[in-house]
């Protein structure tokens, strides 16, 4: 009896505990929303609408790319990234220097599953499928940017789509954003308040605004990584029966488990690196954790959409429109690799090979990650720079 | 040539039972390759511990690299 009592006890703090974790993650998400709004309403001020000026170093969108790559390979975290991004489009950065910049946090967000794969790196065979479960999404990554950034470059083909769905959800003529828009009550309000503080504090409107982007991009930072670590404990025993329910289902519920994952942890490279463990002791081979990985660069675009609630006047559209860029982007990157079964195969073979040899040269490992990560970014910007792009 | 028909009948019968077998074998080996793999994801808790310690990767890797760059230059310097 006493221990039915016990046990009932216990159900009902951990219930309540939940309880307040969750509340905890909805305020996360409203600070999100409202340092969103921070950089967006930072950049008007400090720029005075003159944003596109300010970000005419990265319009070579190759520019673009590698700082996308990098600030997310560093931070590690593609969403903050995608987040500040939506941000800064709210503030006036171009959509054409943007789509570019999403493109380098796929890349560089693979990072980290990669460095988890390196607690494997003693154990031969092992080390050996957890750097091919971890490359594999790199390299899925990469040929996604070589295939459409030529095209984006040429065709404007994401921005064209990106366009029509932000119209249809919220512009054109028959849905008014202003009319629709119930974030802004919402939002505005604390905006306005650090605004007024500012000023306050007999600061320019230059270095009001400088101060108001570099605030909502530390809230960011920290707003999301607390955000992922409540949600790691609040959603592992989702995850778990999700996982469990996907076994044995074959490669769409595989990208379909890795993308409700992804938007209930609220990070991709959280799912890629659960996935290396798993396949690091061989009970999952490559071929099966390979679209798990496809399924978080889907889920991880839920952040971005989530960005873009935020934003509110002229560049809301905009910024919508950014974010509905990287889900498209996602999506067709998976229609057209996983769909096609040569390209399919090309970054299970890279992986795979160049897994052989980490294993054997843990050098080929730190070349490998300088190289992708830093390096080649490096070069590129060096080699668009002098032949003037 | 009524022979031959039971003969050919015999091996036709021992060609389905054979497949039959393979069925059963594949089923049962798919069987236990899913028990392991929901093995594997009851652990999940422990894989986030691992997730959490990237810096600690880090430094392992570190260390082994350090060494195989130390071995590499002493066997150039054998070399010459």
């Amino acid at each position: 009896m006493s221990a039915t009592v016990s046990v009932e006890q216990h159900s009902i703090s951990t219930s309540s505990a939940n309880f307040q974790q969750w509340l905890i993650v909805a305020g996360l998400i409203y600070l999100l929303l409202v340092a969103i709004g921070m950089i967006g309403s930072g950049f008007k001020a400090a720029t005075g609408g003159q944003a596109k000026e300010l970000f005419s170093f990265a319009s070579n969108p190759l520019t673009a790319l590698v700082i996308g790559t990098v600030a997310t390979a560093l931070i590690q975290s593609s969403s903050t990234v995608t987040s500040i991004i939506v941000g800064l489009v709210a503030g006036g950065l171009p959509v054409t220097i943007a789509i570019p910049m999403v493109m380098g946090a796929n890349i560089g967000t693979t990072i980290t599953n990669t460095i988890v794969s390196l607690g494997h790196v003693k154990q031969g065979e092992e080390f050996k499928r957890a750097f091919a479960a971890a490359t594999v999404h790199d390299f899925f990554n990469l040929i996604s940017v070589v295939i459409f950034l030529p095209l984006e470059i040429i065709f404007g083909i994401l921005q064209k789509i990106g366009g029509v769905l932000s119209n249809l959800m919220i512009g054109g003529d028959s849905m008014s954003i202003k009319g629709l828009n119930f974030m802004k009550p919402l939002i505005k309000p604390p905006i306005k308040a650090m605004q007024g503080g500012l000023g306050n504090l007999g600061l320019s409107e230059v270095i009001a605004g400088t101060v108001l982007i570099i605030l909502g991009i530390a809230l960011i930072f920290f707003v999301i990584t607390f955000i992922g670590k409540l949600l790691k404990v609040l959603m592992v025993g989702r995850a778990k029966e999700i996982l469990h329910n996907a076994i044995g289902r074959g490669p769409i519920s595989g990208i379909a488990t890795g993308t409700v994952i992804t938007v209930l942890v609220q990070s991709s490279s959280t799912t890629t690196s659960l996935i290396v463990p798993l396949a690091g002791n061989g009970v999952f081979s490559l071929r099966q954790v390979y679209p798990f990985t496809l399924g978080a660069n889907i889920g991880t675009c839920i952040t971005a959409l989530l960005a873009a609630t935020a934003v509110t006047g002229v560049n809301a559209i905009f910024a919508l429109q950014v974010a509905l860029v990287h889900l498209v982007y996602n999506i067709l990157g998976v229609v057209v690799i996983y769909g096609i079964p040569f390209l399919r195969n090309i970054p299970i073979r890279a992986s795979e090979s160049l897994a052989e040899m980490a294993m054997k040269k843990k050098l080929y490992v730190a070349l490998y990650i300088s190289f992708l990560f830093f390096l080649v970014p490096l070069l590129l910007i060096g080699a668009s720079q002098s032949l003037g792009w | 040539m009524a022979n031959i028909i039971s003969r050919k009948q015999i091996l036709e019968q021992k060609v389905a039972e054979l497949e039959e077998t393979l069925t059963q074998l594949k089923r049962q080996l798919q069987r236990e390759i899913e028990a392991e793999q929901h093995e594997a994801i009851d652990e999940l808790e422990n894989y986030l511990d691992m997730v959490n310690n990237r810096f600690a990767n880090l430094q392992g890797f570190w260390q082994l690299l350090r060494e195989e760059v130390s071995e590499l230059l002493k066997s150039k310097n054998k070399k010459n």
